[in-house]
């Protein structure tokens, strides 16, 4: 096959797309933050009942929240305790609420990549999720430093896999983020396994590519330059991500034997879709982690502006 | 293996970027009169042992080189062979690939996870075990009693396998199953919060133990070898988890033993499972620490990086230089004549305008004594030096330190130190001998003002200097050559092949590795307030190094008063040791005031670019326990600025006028 | 730390650290993306053209044009050939296969659905904008090599047509196949959009008038917004993309530009325009800030396009020399 039809049988759809064909949701999710794409989106969503999320995160109180109606506030916890506490929160029901979209701009990837998870793992295999980019990509914008920063690599929940003791052949997927420390602790986590770079090229604007590039280069000393581990994928696209970390691994399989493979999504958060995508379509059960820089807190949002929103429709 | 020289011969600088037939083909070692590094491992003796160092010391190399696959190596592929001659057998076992987390993502565990965690643990170490011992029971050359052997490792569970098992391959796949079952159940459980059930199959330290002493039953020709469990990167594991690897050496028996491999502070704890009395030293288990060996023999040390950067250079396909000395390649600054050589590389001397150093000289003498611009000009002209601008600088710096009393003696300390340096610079090294005395300390501080007056960048050059910066560690070594190596060559030089390897390229390369080792080797917890402190010290001792009168020369160590000071200082300082942001030099150093010995503290030469501090061990400056714990704890960081003001105002200002009306520096 | 500060021996910016960072940024850009096409003496050879003309101090000029070298953004042979996939199969693909789905009822199984977008495949050809000698049409080449597509699939545009002689001698033109349904034009940068309305204007209307129901599609790898709105307003129409469109933030010179945002001290605005108008002047009077006044700081393994500075990109005479640092391989 020239190209994996299976994996891109999907493809994003732009909301104002979708709102036109006069569908809706029955439950629409969202997590609560301070950027305006997160706050304008909610209301126009064409939903039955919509739900704000307020995760532990972002260190809201209560007197932040006076304004939403009903929010579900979440304790701190593991991904698995936060994204369960909010679906019960949200009085999620799979017979009713037929059809589900949850807008993952606000949320970390962990927590994206648990719900997919777990909404497969209790038999819901269809759900939308939405991403709302930006008004404009701007290499500043995406700039934020976690230097110094208590950061704890983890197996996200939901994607340990079951690996071998043999590791002479363990394997590091990172897709390149902007955040060149949070890529240096995946690394070190994994120090033995050969590093395999899938960057996010087409980036999401132009010079984003070269940017992310020199900041990966700050963390060099710590990775291997052998030749033909990096790879390139979409920035924005996760089904194009999906069958491009497919591609990836098949690569590297060719070139050297694999035993261990470790998948960590440090660039965007449709990206972390794609990795999600992938995992659990393909790759559960096998000696196949997912593994994720944890940091206690997270800025409650750095961009600006309102851009594209996008559907993507997730059959599982 | 001949490459395009177009590669750096520096790009792979971790163990595991290398294959088990390159570890063994690249290894270098010790010169063999102080013992190899196997030596130091001692893989023969059955006393655990725990092998600590700075990350990138070199342990998992070592870890590895014991290792059966390599050690196959070196005997043409046959481990049978390799393990009756070396006498042991290493079955090495990093513990990222483990996946702690998932046993324990918040602490404390539910002691559920515990038990889950030491099962599983000693199924891994066994499953490893069992992987090497087929491998040896496939040696041609080998009695092996296989069937017996499957039949008596069955005996070891309590509860017995479903199905028969009578070949290595069909066990191992049991242990296999076993494992990925247990790893499904863990999964699920995260996913669905239920508790994990799985039967517990065998009593701890069963398979760990048992199965070598089996060995040598069913294969008598490996009776007398010792099997090693060779566990790397100890810091994975959580204090709980490391309790049950501490039983485990505890209740050590028979053939096999343990090495653990980690970084200086990767034990959390020594306490055992159950009781939690702890393992004791030098009774059930020895303690090494890799860089302090290598950092205690510096030419050792010194003999084993020209060795590796020789392979390196070879593999690439350097041979000549790989043949060859390596310092000529590096180009130095050349010190003769007392340094008259920076001259070329500080900016042209405007004519008609005095050196920068002159100029704020001037400034001090006349708001600090009230000169008259006639007699600062009688002063400056005394202390010129024409054409040899360190000597120039030097009598400068003379004169700051001495700095006149008043206003009779500010002339004639001006000829006085002005006749010494013009003496020095004609060779009568007589006439100016006090200047001389002060040069032999203070060179590289002097060095380090002349190229701060002209807003230049300090040189870090020479191969030697290379060694020193590295702390003991190898791969900051070759981290520094690899960025070396690229300033060089996008530079348009030709390293290691013709012409040598310009200061600039070097100093550029240094401070790259620096930029690395600042920010990137980042502690995964404790970190901005180990960074915060870590910059204080380095930034105190610039300035001493800056200052109108330094007390010290070429500073680079404090001591302090380890048990003054706030608990969270001490951690800092652990948690800095621990990532070689500090180095603690392990004679201490006796207060001056007490009897009391202080701990001794060096800021990582590696970092030394990074604020042109000093990489030589040699200036040691004592802090204080109010000064160190405002420095140290972030507790106490409100009180740094007076703290420091205090402590440096006698350095900074031309006189004990108490503060510094103004306080920047020369 | 604040109230500490005064008291270290703090540093203050100074152009050198400003050149030095900047040197630093180009090493690893050399190496990383620019395939080793400036080392730095290559560099300080470019760097040389700025001797004081623009009427500011030498190092004063050569630090703004290093500041502006150090923002090229250039297109390697490996990142071309990632923007080919990326055409092919972000613009041209993945619609298609949503196209395709449709008409199957939504069909998921994927044989069926790549029997059917191979089907549809085969009813299309590629076409390279420009003539055979232009860089639209150079990389077809590994537009069907990236994409592993049929020869058969790509067309010059003089074979879309066909042209007989009727009984009275007059030319009739038809279409060579008119079984093909969609025609897609590759191009590798559309900067004022003029070469697609010549397109649109010619062999477009004259496909449009053999097959009104053909679909069109204009594809590009990179396009200035005003280019591609452009193009869409022509024959080309709606489904005319580009992977990267790049708004006026990508216009170097302007006061919104984007490169200015995280600028490091000692670079002025107003200094680096005139720094790079007027030596762009000397070099391209009719278009200093590039073609179309684009002012682009883009290249490509292949060639650079005409849209960048032309300080990047042009070459002197003995009257008046100028190294490039990017040069561009013109069109004859």
């Amino acid at each position: 096959m020239q190209h994996d039809i299976e994996a891109l049988l999907d493809a994003k759809i732009e909301l104002s797309e979708f709102a036109a064909r006069g569908q809706s949701w029955d439950l629409f999710i969202s997590a609560y933050n301070d950027s305006q794409r997160v706050q304008t989106v909610f209301p126009k969503v064409p939903a039955a009942r919509r739900n704000w999320w307020v995760i532990p995160e972002y260190g809201y109180g209560p007197s932040d929240l006076a304004d939403l109606e009903g929010p579900v506030v979440l304790a701190r916890g593991s991904e698995a305790q936060v994204m369960k506490a909010g679906l019960a929160g949200s009085c999620f029901d799979p017979t009713t609420d037929q059809r589900l979209c949850i807008d993952i701009t606000g949320l970390m990837r962990p927590h994206i990549l648990f719900l997919m998870a777990h909404l497969q793992d209790i038999g819901v295999t269809q759900f939308d999720l939405l991403y709302t980019e930006p008004a404009q990509y701007s290499r500043r914008a995406e700039t934020r430093f976690s230097i110094g920063e208590d950061v704890r690599v983890v197996s996200v929940e939901g994607f340990v896999g079951a690996h071998d003791p043999d590791t002479s052949g363990d394997l590091l997927v990172i897709g390149i983020g902007y955040d060149h420390h949070l890529i240096s602790h995946a690394i070190q986590a994994k120090e033995n396994a050969r590093v395999v770079e899938l960057h996010s090229f087409p980036s999401l604007s132009a010079d984003m590519y070269h940017e992310s590039i020199l900041r990966l280069d700050r963390v060099s000393s710590e990775r291997s330059r052998v030749a033909g581990e990096v790879q390139y994928s979409s920035a924005n696209d996760p089904f194009v991500v999906a069958a491009s970390l497919a591609s990836a691994v098949r690569v590297a399989e060719t070139r050297r034997r694999v035993t261990n493979i470790y998948f960590s999504p440090l660039a965007t958060k449709p990206q972390a879709v794609g990795f999600g995508l992938h995992y659990l379509k393909r790759m559960r059960g096998t000696a196949t982690s997912i593994i994720y820089p944890l940091r206690p807190s997270y800025d409650k949002e750095t961009s600006t502006g309102v851009g594209r929103s996008w559907i993507y429709p997730i059959h599982l | 293996m001949s490459r395009s020289s177009q590669e750096n011969p520096f790009d792979l600088n971790k163990a595991s970027d290398f294959t088990d037939q390159e570890i063994a083909e690249q290894w270098v070692d010790l010169a063999n009169s102080a013992g190899g590094l196997v030596d130091i491992l001692n893989p023969k003796s059955r006393m655990p042992m725990l092998l600590l160092g700075g990350k990138g010391s070199g342990k998992t190399h070592l870890m590895r080189y014991c290792s059966a696959p390599v050690q196959a190596a070196r005997y043409s592929g046959d481990v049978a062979q390799a393990a009756i001659a070396d006498g042991y057998l290493g079955i090495y076992i990093p513990l990222d690939a483990l996946n702690t987390d998932k046993f324990a993502r918040e602490e404390p565990v539910e002691d559920h996870w515990s038990l889950v965690f030491a099962h599983y643990f000693e199924l891994w170490l066994a499953t490893a075990l069992l992987a090497t011992i087929r491998d040896c029971a496939r040696s041609q050359s080998l009695v092996f009693s296989e069937p017996e052997f499957v039949g008596a490792v069955v005996e070891l569970f309590d509860i017995e396998p479903a199905v028969a098992l009578s070949s290595l391959d069909e066990l191992l796949d049991h242990f296999t199953r076993t494992r990925k079952n247990i790893d499904s159940v863990v999964n699920n459980s995260r996913l669905r919060g239920e508790r994990p059930l799985f039967d517990i199959t065998f009593s701890a330290g069963r398979l760990a133990f048992g199965m070598p002493e089996l060995v040598s039953r069913h294969a008598p020709d490996l009776r007398d070898v010792l099997f090693v469990y060779l566990i790397d990167e100890v810091e994975n594991l959580t204090a709980d988890q490391q309790r049950f690897l501490n039983s485990l050496i505890r209740y050590r028996r028979g053939s096999a033993t343990i090495r653990v491999g980690g970084r200086l502070y990767g034990m959390k704890t020594l306490e055992t499972t159950g009781s939690g009395e702890p393992i004791r030293l030098g009774a059930e288990f020895e303690r090494v620490v890799l860089d302090e060996i290598l950092r205690e023999q510096p030419e050792q040390y010194d003999g084993l990086v020209r060795r590796l950067v020789a392979k390196r250079l070879e593999r690439v396909g350097y041979a000549t230089a790989a043949l060859s000395s390596i310092d000529p390649y590096f180009e130095e600054v050349d010190n003769r004549d007392y340094w008259r050589s920076v001259d070329r590389h500080l900016p042209k001397p405007k004519e008609n305008q005095l050196a920068p150093y002159h100029r704020k000289l001037a400034t001090d003498l006349k708001s600090n004594l009230d000169l008259d611009d006639l007699t600062i000009t009688t002063i400056i002209d005394a202390l010129q030096v024409p054409n040899h601008r360190f000597l120039e600088k030097a009598a400068a710096f003379q004169y700051r330190k001495s700095w006149p009393a008043n206003l009779d003696g500010a002339a004639s300390l001006a000829i006085e130190v002005g006749n010494q340096a013009r003496a020095l610079d004609q060779g009568d090294r007589d006439a100016g001998s006090d200047l001389a005395n002060l040069i032999s300390h203070f060179s590289s501080d002097i060095l380090a003002q002349l190229f701060h007056d002209y807003a230049r960048r300090l040189p870090y050059a020479g191969f030697a200097t290379m060694v020193e910066l590295s702390q003991g560690i190898t791969r900051n070594l070759l981290v520094n050559l690899k960025h070396i190596f690229r300033r060089s060559r996008f530079a348009g030089e030709e390293p290691f092949i013709s012409g040598v390897i310009s200061i600039k390229s070097q100093s550029d390369g240094v401070r790259d590795g620096a930029s690395w080792f600042w920010e990137d080797a980042q502690p995964p917890s404790g970190g901005l307030q180990v960074r915060d402190a870590v910059e204080s010290i380095a930034v105190l001792f610039r300035t001493v190094r800056l200052s109108h009168s330094p007390s010290e020369c070429a500073l680079c160590a404090f001591s302090v008063p380890l048990d003054a000071l706030s608990e969270n200082s001490r951690r800092t300082l652990s948690v800095a040791e621990n990532w070689s942001y500090l180095v603690k030099l392990q004679e201490g150093r006796r207060n001056k005031n007490s009897k009391r010995i202080d701990a001794l503290y060096q800021l990582g030469p590696m970092l030394a670019p990074r604020w042109e501090v000093s990489e030589h061990r040699r200036g040691t400056i004592e802090l204080q326990q109010d000064l160190a714990n405002a420095i140290l704890d972030p507790a106490h960081r409100a009180e740094l600025p007076n703290l420091m003001r205090k402590r440096l105002a006698r350095l900074i200002a031309p006189s004990d006028s108490g503060l510094p009306t103004n306080p920047r520096l020369i | 730390m604040t109230e500490i500060d005064e008291l270290w021996a703090a540093e203050e910016e100074t152009p050198e650290q400003t050149w030095e960072m900047l040197r630093v940024r180009i090493t690893v850009l050399n190496e990383r993306v620019w395939e080793n096409r400036n080392q730095w003496p290559q560099v300080e050879a470019w760097l040389e053209n700025f001797d004081g003309r623009a009427g500011f101090a030498p190092e004063v000029e050569q630090l703004h044009a290093l500041f502006l070298l150090s923002q090229f953004l250039f297109i390697g042979s490996a990142e071309t050939r990632v923007l080919l996939q990326s055409v092919y199969r972000d613009l041209f693909l993945i619609p298609l296969i949503q196209e395709v789905r449709a008409t199957l009822g939504g069909c998921r199984d994927p044989l069926i659905v790549e029997a059917a977008v191979n089907e549809a495949l085969a009813k299309t050809r590629f076409l390279g904008v420009g003539n055979p000698s232009e860089s639209g049409v150079h990389l077809l080449y590994y537009f069907r090599q990236e994409n592993r597509l049929g020869k058969s699939l790509f067309l010059d545009s003089a074979a879309v047509f066909m042209s007989t002689l009727d009984e009275e001698g007059k030319i009739n033109r038809a279409l060579a196949d008119p079984d093909v349904e969609r025609y897609i034009f590759v191009d590798d940068v559309c900067g004022s959009g003029d070469t697609a309305v010549n397109y649109s204007d010619g062999i477009v209307t004259e496909l449009l008038a053999l097959k009104p129901d053909a679909k069109l599609h204009y594809l590009a790898m990179f396009a200035t917004r005003q280019g591609i709105e452009k193009v869409r307003s022509t024959k080309f129409g709606v489904g005319s993309a580009a992977v990267f469109e790049l708004d006026d933030s990508y216009r170097c010179l302007s006061p919104g530009a984007r490169i200015l945002l995280d600028a490091p001290p000692h670079i002025n605005a107003a200094t680096l325009e005139k720094v790079a108008m007027s030596y762009g002047a000397l070099l391209r009077p009719e278009f200093p800030g590039g073609w179309g006044d684009n002012q682009l700081l883009l290249g490509f393994q292949h060639n650079t396009p005409d849209n960048s500075l032309p300080i990047m990109w042009a070459e002197g005479d003995a009257s008046r020399p100028w190294t490039p640092a990017f040069k561009r391989y013109a069109k004859l």
